[in-house]
């Protein structure tokens, strides 16, 4: 119930960010040539020339009903193309938490298990460093050593209509290694700091002291509290990966979401960024509820009434 | 700052963050060409002994535009966090102290912004602002407040229950008496914390928006749009991106250091 109140509030600031702020769409269409009398007849034209109240009740409903409205510069219906873009970055998205999830637990448990020794220190290292470098940054990184030094795989994503199977993959490996770096670090991270703080709990001395089997104590009594932090955290990967990808699609030029986000904004194109935010912060709102609900329903101490 | 002494780590972050507020503080004198100045017949020149960092595709000095260009990135990353720690903290501190109707309004505001991808959400501010350097450091103070607000409040919240404050209200304290001079610099510790954590992400979007086009307009160096020029010459001239791209890692890397480093003097989880 609240996600639903949320998006109703994260609908509103869209429509109040790109309609109340100076510059409306109008004077954005005439550019060069906007001269006060022409910004008028086009707003009363397209209609901008009633309250924003309106406009936003018609903007809301005609999405609600499917109507997303239509692009400025491509003069074409929005949902369609956003759906195309949507799906291209689902793809991205779900193969990375695919590859990522196991992968970043699997190396949080061995550091958290190894506190301390130099496996752990390496694995701290190595993440303190990926963490703090800017995703677009590990893509140009990527980018010159695969493509530029080694020459192993293409430097573009743009996949053309007719490409091979084989050509399509090797165009996705470079942006789904570049978005894994950064959801890796994240969730070693926290599987690490989750672990270690299950480990000092007082039932795992328990076990331990009724005389389990140290395998036994850490799969069974250890992990399961220590995984459920984590789900939150894969959850929060997938809203950033719909919504943060933007500059490591823009690198490779893959046609996502992101990128149709920036060409909407060069070209101040106000409809389609108005849809592109709204879907956005829709998928980012429901995979967070998701995790929520996720977390609600496999940590049996709580139950929200 | 004793304690963080006996961190070497931390000590090496500190000594990274301290060389680049030197270089963007040399600015121009410290470059041996000046950022703008084309060279024609120099373009996209190798790294050289005449230029260290090669040239970009007009030909300007790329270690120059470096060097300058730290001014741009360390100015707004600089100003962006302390406008968001101020409103950041202002809106803890009332929605933690004051509690009730307040609280829950605030909260509720923060809510609506953290549904947002940060970068989406400063795309969108940008866009309708306008490319200016004082529009970029309102957008990531506005961005980041809401995250800095939600941690300073539970902070208050915590500081709120202790006894101390309890006897400060049956001594008849004025709310304000009690948030200046009691719940401010017991927070302190996480508001500096909390700075240094969020310093990193400004440097972020900052070097983001830049490489988006959306920072300082060219011709002034800026290191994400010296990003985004070498994204072109990735495969035959890749020193154009690569030596700007190392210095906003270094830089973040530097900050991430100290802040891992202050989180453990300050005895919070640094946790990103």
């Amino acid at each position: 119930m609240l996600g639903f109140v949320i998006l109703f509030l994260v609908s509103l600031v869209i429509f109040g960010v790109t309609e109340l702020l100076p510059g409306d769409t109008a004077t954005f269409m005439l550019g060069q040539r906007a001269t006060p009398d022409l910004v008028t007849a086009l707003r009363k034209q397209m209609g901008l020339d009633r309250p924003a109240s309106v406009r936003y009740i018609e903007w809301i409903t005609n999405i609600l009903q499917g109507d997303w409205g239509e692009s400025l510069l491509l003069k074409t219906a929005i949902w369609p193309l956003l759906q195309q873009r949507f799906e291209n970055t689902l793809v991205l998205t779900f193969l990375t938490i695919l590859l990522g999830t196991p992968l970043g637990i699997g190396l949080g448990l061995l550091a958290g298990l190894n506190q301390g020794r130099w496996l752990d220190q390496t694995i701290i290292v190595f993440t303190t460093f990926i963490i703090s470098i800017p995703s677009f940054i590990i893509a140009i990184f990527m980018v010159i050593l695969f493509s530029a030094y080694l020459q192993w795989l293409p430097a573009s994503s743009m996949i053309a209509s007719d490409a091979s199977l084989g050509d399509r993959v090797s165009r996705l490996i470079l942006p789904i290694l570049t978005l894994l770096s950064g959801m890796l670090a994240h969730l070693t991270r926290h599987t690490r700091s989750s672990l270690l703080t299950v480990l000092q709990a007082d039932y795992l001395r328990t076990a331990r002291g009724k005389g389990l089997a140290e395998g036994l104590v850490i799969f069974h009594h250890a992990l399961p509290n220590a995984l459920l932090p984590t789900i939150t955290v894969v959850a929060l990967n997938i809203g950033w990966l719909i919504g943060g990808a933007v500059l490591v699609e823009t690198v490779f030029a893959y046609p996502g979401l992101g990128q149709l986000m920036v060409q909407a904004l060069s070209s101040r194109d106000i409809p389609l960024l108005q849809a592109i935010s709204l879907l956005t912060a829709a998928s980012f709102t429901l995979a967070n509820l998701a995790a929520d609900l996720l977390y609600i329903v496999l940590n049996p101490r709580i139950r929200y009434s | 700052m004793l304690l963080l002494i006996r961190q070497p780590l931390a000590l090496l972050g500190l000594f990274i963050v301290i060389g680049y507020f030197l270089l963007a503080l040399g600015g121009p004198m410290l470059a041996p060409y000046s950022p703008t100045d084309q060279h024609f017949a120099d373009t996209l020149q190798a790294p050289s002994t005449r230029y260290w960092f090669g040239t970009d595709q007009f030909g300007r000095d790329v270690f120059s535009r470096v060097i300058v260009g730290s001014q741009t990135i360390i100015v707004v990353a600089t100003f962006a966090t302390a406008l968001s720690l101020f409103i950041g903290s202002l809106i803890g501190i009332l929605a933690g102290y004051l509690g009730g109707w307040w609280d829950e309004a605030l909260m509720r505001a923060t809510d609506v912004m953290l549904a947002f991808p940060a970068l989406i959400l400063a795309m969108l501010i940008i866009t309708m602002l306008g490319s200016d350097l004082v529009y970029l450091i309102i957008t990531i103070a506005v961005v980041f407040s809401p995250g800095i607000a939600r941690v300073i409040r539970s902070e208050v919240l915590s500081i709120k229950a202790m006894t101390y404050i309890k006897a400060a209200q049956a001594l008849g304290c004025s709310p304000n008496h009690i948030i200046l001079r009691h719940i401010l610099p017991n927070s302190l510790g996480v508001i500096l914390v909390e700075g240094s954590i969020y310093f990193g992400y400004a440097i972020f979007a900052a070097a983001g928006l830049g490489f988006l086009g959306l920072g300082v307009q060219p011709p002034s160096p800026d290191w994400g749009l010296q990003v985004n020029d070498g994204r072109n010459f990735l495969l035959t001239a890749p020193w154009v991106a690569l030596f700007p791209a190392l210095a906003i890692s270094s830089l973040v890397v530097g900050v991430n250091l100290l802040a891992m480093g202050l989180s453990q003097v300050f005895g919070e989880h640094f946790v990103q």
